[in-house]
């Protein structure tokens, strides 16, 4: 018998398993959108099992606040705090409301201007290592998501556990249908 | 830059596809009014969404458009209440408390300004690209729910490869051209680019409604 993962390691391997489908989807899709849009129904199904995914996911907790996102959040907050803060302690709290406004466009500048800094350093380093990594063929992240699927199956705590096993079920038939429609609905190695 | 700038012509495609995406989901939502099946409810939805994504595509901020809306009306905020606290003679630490406390409260108001704005600017745009367009002309409507899914079908398929073009012009057109394409740089713009995230949305919202309309016309290959 397996060990049973906590809710948190449930989530967070649900969410990797949608990231990479939702990236199996934007590979079938920019080919698709390549070729003129003639082939919907891979990146339908992609799109239906990464949703039910990421639906299984937010049984436990929402997805968005991954741990990459609460640190870049806080960072920003708190340049934006230090940046009042410093201002506050040389010219003390403001009198008027122009002053007040002043302040507040003044710390905002200074939170705008670190946050472009920062998209641009991250994001360009970001960009740079993005356009060299190459995203794994559509067949290798299915099969790969069969693996993921049984084992979570199995490891799934008891809590609410009945609605996660629906997803993985829906999740489980659209990449069933996924594969079908590679294998037979259209020529091999095109996606 | 605050807002995204789309060419004159790009924008009278889209409002084409908007146009024919709408009718189409009339034409099904009427034809299936009494069918219950659960591909039909989910065509319905995605069909749903598509028509609210596409509406706001042409007034999308670029990602970095959201952050100076945000810090303005943050110091509209502060300055309203800045001048209550003035008007009211309150210490100016309460009025800076007072301040920080409604600029955390408004953040659910100012999403929906945001969403309201990008609509706005998006008819706007729409409606001057397309002042001296011609209307819409779409084929007849033919009789009985599946004729009328199989046209449904073939409209969204139609306004598919239109919306891939004008994807195709968008990352071309984009400052991160070179590796745009390339399909991690272009799954990471649908979090950034706010024009490229909603045309892909849309698109794949599309891709959903078409392939469950099909499915539902053939039971017994897929239907589970």
């Amino acid at each position: 018998m397996s060990t049973p993962l906590s809710r948190k390691e449930v989530r967070a391997r649900l969410v990797a398993c949608s990231v990479r489908i939702r990236r199996a989807t934007a590979r079938a899709q920019i080919r698709d959108w390549e070729d003129g849009g003639a082939d919907h129904v891979l990146i339908a199904r992609l799109d239906l099992i990464a949703d039910e995914l990421s639906g299984a996911a937010r049984v436990y907790g929402p997805v968005a606040s991954t741990r990459r996102a609460k640190v870049s959040r806080s960072v920003t907050i708190g340049a934006w705090a230090a940046a009042g803060a410093a201002v506050l302690w040389v010219a003390g709290p403001p009198g008027d409301p122009v002053t007040l406004a002043l302040f507040v466009a003044g710390t905002g500048a200074f939170g705008l201007l670190f946050n472009y800094a920062l998209w641009a350093v991250r994001g360009l380093g970001t960009v740079r290592a993005l356009a060299e990594e190459s995203v794994p063929m559509t067949e290798d992240v299915l099969a790969d998501l069969r693996t993921e699927l049984d084992d979570l199956e199995e490891r799934l705590p008891a809590d609410r556990a009945d609605l996660v096993l629906r997803a993985l079920e829906g999740a489980e038939l659209w990449r069933g249908a996924a594969l079908e429609h590679l294998r037979f609905g259209m020529p091999p190695g095109q996606v | 830059m605050l807002i995204a700038v789309h060419p004159h012509r790009w924008l009278a495609d889209l409002s084409t596809q908007q146009e024919v995406v709408v009718e189409a989901a009339a034409r099904f939502r009427r034809a299936t009014a009494d069918t219950r099946h659960p591909r039909v409810g989910h065509a319905e939805r995605h069909l749903n969404a598509a028509q609210l994504v596409l509406v706001r595509v042409a007034g999308e901020p670029s990602y970095l458009g959201y952050v100076p809306l945000f810090a303005c009306w943050n110091a509209l905020i502060a300055l309203l209440v800045g001048l209550a606290g003035a008007a009211l003679g309150a210490a100016p630490g309460w009025t800076l408390a007072a301040a920080v406390a409604a600029v955390v409260v408004s953040y659910k108001p100012y999403q929906w300004l945001a969403y309201l704005w990008v609509v706005l600017l998006s008819m706007f745009r729409i409606a001057r690209a397309t002042r001296d367009r011609p209307p819409v002309e779409l084929p007849p409507e033919p009789d009985g729910p599946r004729a009328v899914a199989e046209q449904t079908v073939e409209l969204l398929l139609g306004a598919r490869s239109t919306l891939a073009r004008l994807g195709i012009e968008t990352l071309d057109r984009h400052r991160l051209r070179a590796v745009a394409r390339r399909p991690a740089v272009f799954h990471w713009l649908w979090t950034r680019d706010r024009t490229l995230e909603a045309l892909s949305l849309a698109d794949r919202h599309l891709c959903q409604a078409a392939d469950a309309i099909t499915v539902w016309l053939t039971p017994d290959e897929e239907d589970e």
